[in-house]
């Protein structure tokens, strides 16, 4: 009852309630990390060294099957009749040890070096007298396997710790007077009880291949001379530190493109939910509305433009809104404007035009979208509500601001922020539609509606500048993963009374 | 008196909505009706001054398929997308289950480095995608995209974890006093039960294949026979083709789009309760 007093309040006093709370759980949230800090490291070292205390007990206590398998990994299952398990552990202990003999070893300093002889040519000549290019390392392999490398060290190294923990644990039992478990159980469990550890083992095998791999190796980018000038294999590239970090800042053509991008990034982000969130909204109560006749046929025509895969509808309102395109002739036809707009590439005040133009067809893409989403919650509103502020004497707007919006508001909240993640990366409708453009000459390899996303990827995949743009992404990370860690967490505060909403 | 007057007020909303309405839905066809004019546009040109074309014909369509290697292009977009469909929803399928049924030391870490992982731009690791791809000698094979649109359904488990949250306990508890491994609940108690959740999971990976382009186009490089629809279309649209293929990249786009639209319209209802869902449960 309280809450739903609470739910009810003014709509601006529950946002201003929430916003200052949001501010208040985030100032909590930073205290409590830093003053649990010391804690949380204390107890981290206290863990380190009480495994590191159990494992040299473990090799002092243990008996000689115990002892081995310090050194010849599955030793330990084998003495206690686990033939099979040690005999794995076994293998692959050995099969690392040859993988590091024959590659793993040059990778692993490969790493540090990233190659010493760039390739040349015309040292010697072939028997015409032609130069003859002689292979250098190539730095970008070097990189990548030197990063590979240490992922299956790190590997190793936990499947050695368990292979011990488990030949003690066999031995544990066979001193109890038990008998440790046959092979054919272990693998039965893992079908059971630990049928988790089967179902995760091939996705977390394809996330670290497709996403942890290659997100490690291009963070590390980011701290090598991985640029134009470098390009492997024609040259090597170096560790550079954090020279290009305070580069974005320093040098004036790049920080005088970042921090515009930024700002335009954001913005956009910004504009682009609020104004497809409530355009949503507004569209699914006109939808809904009692009495409307035609509803299927109207929803129909609006999930048509999500369902048109974007690549598309992007590239047709590309030409639609081409200086010589349809919407110009209709408008000239109609006589509504006297001379063509160049809807998508006026530089006229600081390219207003083509910023608006990205913003509309960005409502037009995601109107539909939050329609979709909100016709289900909308329907979901007690109706006791509307009728106890109707018999107040409400009035329309105030039924919709102090009930509608705030309900809605409520139960989506997760969807907006995922949204505003997904706006600050949306390349698919600022590449297609504008191209970034346009470009202006103050801008390095930009143009005006440019997010950081697409700014990216002309660094990268058009201007091979890979190391700023690993940076650049670097930063847009960082500034996704803190507005949105944030915002979850204070979300994940207020789960119980979503629960009791919903 | 004062009933008919809301009767009065109530009517003329909602003509004024239908009015809106009408209006709205207008603005948002013409681009889709401007689009499926060009496909039958008899005239070339990237550009006509006209809204409506001069002449109508099935040229375009047939210069498509004659011409060009789009019947092709739309195998392979087809094959990719099955395929990692199949494998994403079992992916995805797996992960929500291990996350929504079992306690373990991991799990927690687990899911938190699964939402800061989300977080990082996608084709930031793109290029590094590439690379790895390219060591196995895998570049430009449709089998490297299959791998990489499913590899990256292990992250995506929050929505179906939380459907899964919601299936209640007691019927796995009840199926394994009778003797099920939590493998058999998974696939006999779980998988039957979680049918909206399917069809959402399925439906997302079946339909993105059709119009990525990014990872497309960098991983499948310059091998046209091996190009999905999006790439192979795009292509059209560049300054050297736009003038003569402009209409046949319309009636390609249309080729495209039918399928897609209809199982979407078809499966709507699984979409919604799929997003929803997620938003809701976070």
């Amino acid at each position: 009852m309280e809450k739903n007093q609470d739910f009810t309040a003014g709509f601006w006093t529950r946002l201003w309630r929430a916003i200052s709370s949001w501010f208040v759980s985030v100032g909590v949230a930073v205290a409590d990390f830093f003053k649990k800090l010391p804690q949380r490291i204390a107890a981290f070292f206290r863990r380190v060294g009480n495994a590191c205390k159990d494992f040299a007990l473990g090799f002092v206590h243990g008996n000689v099957w115990e002892k081995l398998s310090y050194v010849f990994m599955g030793f330990g299952n084998i003495g206690a009749g686990q033939y099979i398990k040690g005999g794995i552990f076994f293998l692959i202990e050995a099969s690392f040890i040859v993988f590091m003999a024959l590659t793993g070893g040059s990778a692993f300093v490969g790493f540090f070096t990233l190659g010493t002889h760039a390739q040349s040519t015309g040292e010697t000549v072939d028997e015409w007298g032609n130069p003859v290019v002689t292979h250098g390392d190539n730095s970008l392999l070097m990189l990548l396997f030197g990063v590979c490398t240490i992922l299956i060290i790190i590997a190793f190294v936990c499947i050695y710790f368990s292979s011990v923990k488990s030949g003690r644990k066999a031995w544990a039992v066979k001193r109890e007077g038990g008998k440790p478990q046959a092979f054919r159980r272990e693998v039965f469990e893992l079908f059971d009880k630990k049928l988790y550890k089967t179902m995760l083992f091939i996705p977390i095998l394809c996330v670290l291949a497709f996403t942890v791999i290659p997100l490690v190796y291009m963070i590390l980018m980011a701290f090598t001379s991985y640029d134009h000038e470098h390009l492997p294999p024609a040259s090597l590239f170096d560790w550079i530190g954090f020279d290009m970090f305070g580069q974005v800042f320093s040098s004036a053509k790049i920080a005088g493109t970042f921090f515009p991008v930024l700002g335009w990034t954001l913005l956009w982000a910004l504009l682009a939910t609020v104004m497809c969130y409530f355009g949503g909204i507004f569209l699914a109560l006109l939808i809904n509305k009692k009495g409307i006749i035609g509803r299927p046929v109207f929803r129909t025509i609006f999930v048509l433009t999500i369902a048109i895969p974007q690549f598309i509808t992007l590239l047709t309102m590309n030409n639609f809104l081409h200086i010589d395109g349809p919407l110009n002739t209709i408008l000239l036809d109609w006589g509504i404007i006297s001379q063509r707009i160049d809807f998508l590439g006026s530089v006229a005040n600081d390219a207003l035009l083509p910023k608006v133009s990205v913003l509309i067809v960005n409502l037009w893409i995601g109107v539909p979208y939050t329609m979709l989403i909100t016709t289900g919650v909308l329907m979901n509103i007690p109706k006791d509500l509307f009728e106890a502020a109707k018999l107040d004497g409400a009035n329309p707007f105030t039924l919709f601001a102090r009930i509608t919006l705030p309900y809605v508001l409520f139960v989506t909240g997760p969807y907006l922020i995922q949204q505003f993640i997904g706006n600050i990366n949306n390349f698919n409708i600022i590449y297609l539609l504008t191209g970034g453009g346009p470009a202006v000459p103050d801008y390095h390899i930009a143009g005006k509606t440019d997010l950081l996303i697409t700014w990216l990827y002309k660094l990268t995949i058009e201007q091979n500048d890979y190391n700023l743009g690993a940076v650049i992404g670097i930063y847009t990370f960082a500034a996704s993963a803190i507005f949105s860690l944030l915002a979850y967490s204070h979300t994940s505060a207020n789960k119980n009374e979503g629960d009791f909403q919903v | 008196m004062k009933k008919a007057g809301l009767k009065v007020r109530r009517v003329t909303g909602n003509v004024i909505a239908e009015i809106a309405l009408i209006v709205l839905s207008l603005i948002w066809l013409v681009p889709i009706v401007w689009i499926i004019l060009q496909a039958f546009r008899e005239e070339p040109g990237a550009i006509t001054y006209t809204f409506f074309p001069q002449g109508l014909t099935f040229e375009n369509f047939v210069r498509l398929f004659r011409d060009t290697l789009f019947i092709r292009w739309f195998g392979n977009t087809l094959l990719v997308a099955v395929c990692s469909c199949v494998l994403s929803t079992l992916i995805t399928l797996m992960v929500a289950y291990a996350m929504s049924r079992f306690q373990f030391k991991m799990r927690k870490p687990f899911m938190k480095i699964a939402l800061i992982l989300g977080m990082f731009p996608g084709f930031m690791s793109m290029v590094a995608v590439y690379y790895i791809l390219k060591a196995f000698h895998l570049d430009g094979q449709l089998v490297s995209l299959i791998l990489v649109y499913s590899g990256g359904a292990g992250l995506g488990f929050y929505v179906a974890k939380g459907f899964f949250d919601t299936v209640s306990k007691s019927l796995d508890e009840a199926a394994r006093l009778d003797g099920a491994t939590s493998w058999q609940v998974f696939w006999k108690i779980i998988v039957p039960l979680s049918k909206p959740i399917i069809v959402y999971t399925a439906l997302m990976a079946f339909i993105s294949p059709w119009s990525d382009f990014i990872f497309a186009k960098v991983i499948l490089g310059t091998n046209r026979e091996q190009y999905t629809v999006a790439i192979g279309l795009f292509e059209f649209l560049d300054t050297t083709h736009k003038s003569t293929m402009f209409t046949c990249f319309a009636a390609g786009s249309i080729l495209v789009a039918v399928p897609v639209v209809l199982l979407f319209i078809f499966l709507q209802r699984y979409y919604v309760e799929g997003i929803t869902g997620g938003a809701t449960k976070g």
